[in-house]
């Protein structure tokens, strides 16, 4: 099974590195650069489902308590940031030849910088808390809210700087079915990339669990 | 609801007492908007965007201040341990942990607001105070913004105060969740003072409506498993 | 409480710190109207084992009732029939004795509180000075302040952690002759590494070492005798 996953996960973002250099169309505007926007629309897309695995295993750990939900909850946050991280260095790259600036403070931006503070509080929190068990569950309840938190951050954003343009790119309506194709298999790679990263994480985390047990210390 | 305001009424005795939270929190604004003046050295360019902003950062961080000081007195001697030891139900405690500091955080907020209005506004350009035009609202939204972040600031300061980096930890967990609260509080402050209609700020204000609505929920539902022991 | 129920129940509990484990399947039973004394050493898991059956930590693996009721899902229940009095006395330092009776005892619901609070006050010896802060008090006083707390609502079952550290020899009496006197009605758990104030009023013993009950006896032993016991059953070492 997990060799499988493994195959399948290098085969597809094989194929998507491939179909994003070569299969896509240039775009006629932005020019080679929205190649770029594959890999970013990936990551971000993952990192969302890594986030929402964060939410849903905190709410579970909160109510059952038993230390895998826990386990799946820190995973699942570590890799969603750093996907989130290469979305905002991909999303950089892409942004600086197309709206000739790094960075700006619009409303989808800000909200995807507030998420990464908010992950990157949510590992300060697990590393500072205390015991196991205390770590476990204020980390979670942390979660919840932050999860919460970021609709709210989104829509206040948008106050903010007025309803800004609609970023547009590949999403849109009359997209080429090359790019749409493209940007499908792209999307499924990551996703398979982030479950098998998520088991991969989940293994060595039990393990460094289990030494920790025969040790007889605190982690 | 009547447990709720016999939390709030110790609460107030305690504070009375010791005299800890109100004075250093009047004192820290006070030294917050001193810092402000000099740095910006507005005169009647004044800028009414980053006033607003001005008093919502003093107000945030000495609120924060106050917050964690509040719950490190209810630590003392374990006595909070007994109250979590009686059959009340938890988010009665919360609920009366919050409504006491709002209600502090308020009064010093009130003592703050005739001495921003001193340092900041008498000599703006452009600026017409009535009592129901500006200052009636904006009292309105200083209630609704500071329960925003209390509510929130109350809720993580039990969960810093048992970490190990302690009062370090607050600011760290509360500054990125009230962001809504900030975006909207200043700028709705800003509108006011810039003299514009309600309609213009109104969708702002629902927004920060629903953030008070759902954190004082969510806080509530979720300080049961806050404060619940599992002894590491 | 239920009659025939009993007041305090564990089968195989268990509680880790972390990955430390402090209780290693513990197995009690107290009936109600007994008085059971816990000896063993420090971080032998006394404390621990009464924070689970007081509702303050969770417990690990494993069952615990009291009264009949589970500790980690009827907590609240629990909670109204148990009082709970240990060396640390968990008092309001700004508040007045009064005051503090006052606001906890609103808590549990307490019909005719204010004549109530008298009621105990009177009991400690502590009427006269009701309207003093409790940070004036002394320790005795204090810990007796605490008793009365507990006494509010009446709880027929009694946990006692260490109830005696820190108090003298005056504060030691008064509190062994409040506790003689409760004795009657209530389920006392009591927990001390010191045998004499242990044995002076308990039905029964158990002795607890590094998260086990190493030794139990359903009478009361004699004093020398016990200590032999209590010697050869803890083993050396800071009980880790």
């Amino acid at each position: 099974m997990r060799k499988i996953l493994f195959f399948l996960t290098f085969a597809l973002m094989v194929l998507a590195t491939w179909m994003t250099l070569f299969y896509a169309p240039t775009e006629i505007v932005m020019g080679h650069v929205q190649r770029i926007f594959y890999f970013h629309m990936g990551t971000v897309w993952a990192a969302t489902v890594a986030f929402t695995v964060v939410f849903v295993a905190s709410i579970y750990y909160l109510v059952k308590e038993t230390a895998k939900w826990d386990t799946l909850a820190y995973c699942s946050a570590e890799i969603g940031m750093l996907l989130l991280t290469l979305t905002i260095i991909t999303g950089s790259i892409w942004a600086k030849p197309v709206w000739g600036t790094w960075w700006t403070w619009d409303p989808q931006l800000t909200t995807t910088f507030i998420l990464w503070v908010l992950y990157a509080v949510y590992l300060v929190l697990r590393s500072g808390a205390g015991g196991r068990g205390k770590k476990a569950r204020y980390s979670a309840i942390f979660a919840i809210i932050a999860y919460v938190d970021l609709p709210v951050v989104y829509v206040s954003a948008r106050i903010k700087r007025g309803i800004s343009p609609v970023v547009f790119g590949p999403g849109g309506g009359g997209i080429d079915p090359a790019m749409m194709h493209t940007l499908l298999v792209t999307l499924l790679g990551f996703t398979l990339l982030f479950v098998l990263l998520l088991g991969e994480r989940r293994r060595i985390m039990n393990m460094e669990n289990a030494l920790y047990a025969r040790g007889g210390r605190g982690g | 609801m009547r447990k709720i305001f016999l939390i709030f009424r110790k609460d107030f005795l305690v504070e009375w007492r010791s005299k800890q939270i109100f004075p250093t929190m009047f004192v820290f604004s006070l030294l917050l908007l001193l810092i402000f003046n000099v740095a910006f050295e507005f005169r009647s360019d004044i800028n009414f965007r980053a006033v607003s902003a001005v008093i919502w950062i003093t107000f945030i961080f000495s609120g924060l201040l106050a917050l964690g000081r509040s719950f490190s007195l209810e630590k003392e001697n374990n006595a909070f341990a007994f109250l979590l030891l009686t059959p009340v139900s938890r988010s009665c405690i919360y609920l009366g942990k919050l409504l006491s500091n709002v209600v502090m955080v308020l009064l010093s907020e009130l003592f703050i607001l005739p001495l921003f209005l001193l340092f900041f506004l008498l000599n703006a350009k452009g600026i017409s105070l009535s009592l129901t035009g500006e200052i009636l609202p904006f009292l309105g939204v200083v209630v609704l913004g500071t329960i925003g972040f209390v509510s929130l600031g109350t809720f993580f300061s039990s969960m810093a105060l048992n970490t190990k980096l302690r009062d370090m930890m607050l600011p760290l967990l509360v500054f990125p969740l009230i962001i809504p609260v900030v975006i909207t509080s200043v700028g709705i402050c800003s509108s006011i003072l810039e003299g514009k209609p309600f309609g213009y700020y109104a969708f702002s204000l629902q927004v920060l409506v629903s953030f008070d609505i759902i954190f004082i929920l969510l806080c509530s539902i979720l300080f049961e498993y806050l404060i619940e022991d599992s002894g590491d | 409480m239920q009659p025939g129920v009993l007041a305090i129940e564990t089968k195989g509990l268990e509680k880790q710190f972390g990955f430390f484990p402090v209780l290693k399947g513990i197995d009690l039973a107290v009936g109600q109207g007994e008085f059971l004394t816990i000896f063993g050493p420090n971080g032998a898991g006394k404390s621990t084992l009464l924070s689970i059956l007081a509702t303050f930590i969770k417990p690990g693996d494993g069952e615990a009732f009291v009264a009949g009721f589970d500790v980690s899902r009827e907590k609240q229940r629990i909670r109204k029939l148990i009082g709970f009095i240990s060396h640390n006395t968990m008092l309001y330092e700004n508040l007045t004795a009064w005051e503090n009776l006052e606001f906890i005892g609103a808590f549990y619901d307490v019909p005719n509180l204010r004549n109530r609070c008298s009621d105990v006050l009177k009991k400690v010896d502590l009427y006269a000075g009701k309207d003093a802060l409790v940070s004036t008090l002394s320790f005795g006083t204090r810990q007796r302040l605490a008793i009365a707390r507990t006494l509010l609502h009446d709880p027929g079952i009694l946990f006692l952690d260490e109830p005696y550290s820190g108090l003298d020899y005056g504060g030691a009496a008064i509190l062994t002759s409040i506790l003689g006197s409760m004795k009657t009605d209530k389920t006392v758990v009591m927990t001390t590494h010191n045998v004499f104030e242990g044995l002076s009023l308990c039905d029964k013993v158990a002795i607890l070492d590094h998260g086990e009950v190493v030794y139990v006896s359903e009478q009361k032993p004699g004093r020398d005798e016990f200590q032999d016991t209590y010697m050869s059953c803890v083993r050396s070492g800071d009980g880790r």
